[in-house]
């Protein structure tokens, strides 16, 4: 089983959009993948109708509940999710507190790793201690940068963290930068994009780049992910995240270069 | 020198990048933008203001003394293991059935996987004639079972409104149990067996119920 946490220092840049739609797609694709909220505010909880009262995460940190309970089941097989639970808005600190040491959801991991072949961990903006958490807890990390000035001048800061990380031992990899809510008619936006793929290593970068794109609201406000917003043509931004997922399969180990190949045309 | 409104400068940008690539448990060797490189005469392994130390003389102890090694007080324990509950089953079988796309397969798939995991002696299908529907070699007897308690479910639902399908336990002789657990897919009837020794967690009779609907739909799809 891999784990990976969705990251970034500043809020808004589409964190959840990315950490819940990359799960979908990678769990149609047949990936087993269970998405654990870390975020306090209940980012996925929120995008999603339906999340039951559940306890959750928050829950399963005091022992109220039992990992099946706090999971969801979805429409999708392979897809899991447990939401973070009700945590009180005077609690989120010591919420964020528990979680800094990686300890819980480390154990969390270890708890779900024989059924799942991805832990994938969103959290809140910044780098309080739920973020902290995740990042000591899992293994690769995906930073979703937004295509505007002020998310880029916060990119070092994610960089400087990990180093720090690694320094303190801790076996954590930057996976993947993506590009998101990039727009191609916008000098600023487009700007932002080049300087990052001139100035960024390659292989930090992914290919696959998520457009600025009014479904996503449409998306948010229906309950879903993208690919559930409609049942005979679900949304091109859809097919944007499925292809994101076979992209960044390899890089979280999931698959490896060998699993693939041409395929003759004739049978 | 690239020159940027966004990034930092390039000697920084390539520290960073360097933070992510060092081994662990060590910061990037790159030198910090602020500091030059020294020149090859200036290198120091020591500390700077000290003169170097020539190899006739005597080590002179640590001015300051070594910060004292604080006890780190045992981890909790690990909390006893929490039993798999059905989402965790199903989500463990579903990667034990990927890819599968035929009766037999899941079938013989879905019997490995619960000798595994329940520690059952054996595991069998059968389907509503009492036949098997992998190619293991279960007992005639208990397949033939199997079958006779099909009919009699089906009879009992039509005569009893709103009895569900149930699981059946039968004590062998050997202290032995053989528990039946079906349900009516698109195939007909179709039943699980396992011959085990301990009682069976309620939770299974979930779990099988719903992974013979999950190989009868993957079997559908190619009919």
């Amino acid at each position: 089983m891999k784990t990976a946490v969705v990251a970034s220092q500043k809020g808004g840049v589409g964190k959840t959009t990315l950490a819940l739609n990359l799960a979908f797609s990678l769990a149609r694709a047949s990936f087993r993948v269970v998405l654990i909220d870390a975020d306090p505010q209940g980012a996925v909880g929120h995008s999603l109708q339906g999340v039951r009262q559940s306890a959750g995460l928050y829950g399963l940190l005091r022992e109220t509940t039992t990992i099946d309970e706090a999971l969801l089941r979805t429409r999708v097989n392979e897809l899991g999710i447990v939401p973070v639970g009700n945590v009180p808005p005077e609690r989120a600190h010591e919420f964020a507190n528990q979680l800094a040491d990686g300890a819980a959801l480390g154990d969390l991991c270890r708890r779900l790793e024989s059924a799942y072949d991805l832990v994938l961990i969103d959290t809140p903006s910044g780098f309080g201690g739920a973020t902290l958490g995740a990042l000591r807890a899992a293994k690769y990390v995906l930073s979703p940068l937004q295509a505007e000035p002020v998310a880029l001048k916060t990119l070092p800061q994610l960089l400087a963290l990990l180093g720090a990380l690694r320094a303190e031992g801790v076996d954590i990899e930057l996976a993947a930068i993506v590009l998101c809510m990039l727009q191609q008619r916008n000098a600023e936006s487009l700007a932002v994009a080049e300087e990052v793929w001139t100035r960024m290593p390659r292989e930090l970068v992914v290919e696959t780049t998520i457009p600025r794109d009014t479904t996503v609201l449409a998306a948010s406000a229906a309950g879903v992910p993208l690919g559930l917003l409609s049942r005979l043509r679900p949304p091109p931004l859809a097919l944007v995240f499925d292809q994101l997922a076979l992209e960044l399969a390899p890089r979280l180990g999931l698959t490896s270069e060998g699993d693939d190949g041409p395929v003759g045309l004739f049978a | 020198m690239v020159r940027s409104a966004y990034l930092p400068e390039a000697k920084e940008l390539a520290n960073l990048v360097a933070g992510l690539r060092a081994p662990l448990g060590e910061r990037a060797a790159e030198p910090a933008p602020s500091q030059p490189p020294r020149s090859a005469g200036q290198r120091r392994s020591v500390a700077p203001r000290g003169e170097p130390r020539l190899a006739s003389e005597p080590p002179v102890p640590a001015r300051r003394s070594s910060r004292p090694v604080e006890s780190q007080p045992p981890r909790d324990a690990r909390p006893p293991e929490e039993p798999l509950g059905e989402a965790l089953l199903l989500s463990e079988l579903a990667g034990q059935l990927r890819g599968v796309s035929s009766l037999e397969r899941g079938f013989s798939s879905l019997a490995t996987w619960l000798e595994l995991r329940t520690g059952a002696r054996a595991v069998f299908v059968a389907d509503a004639e009492g036949l098997g529907m992998t190619r293991a070699g279960e007992d005639e007897s208990y397949l033939a079972a199997a079958g006779e308690i099909g009919v009699a479910l089906d009879k009992l639902t039509s005569v009893v409104p709103g009895v569900s399908e149930g699981a059946v336990t039968f004590e062998l002789a050997d202290a032995q149990r053989l528990v039946l657990i079906g349900c009516v897919t698109e195939f007909g009837r179709i039943s699980v067996g396992l011959v085990t020794s301990a009682p069976l967690d309620p939770v299974w009779t979930t779990v099988i119920r719903k992974a013979i609907h999950d190989v009868a739909l993957r079997g559908k799809t190619t009919r």
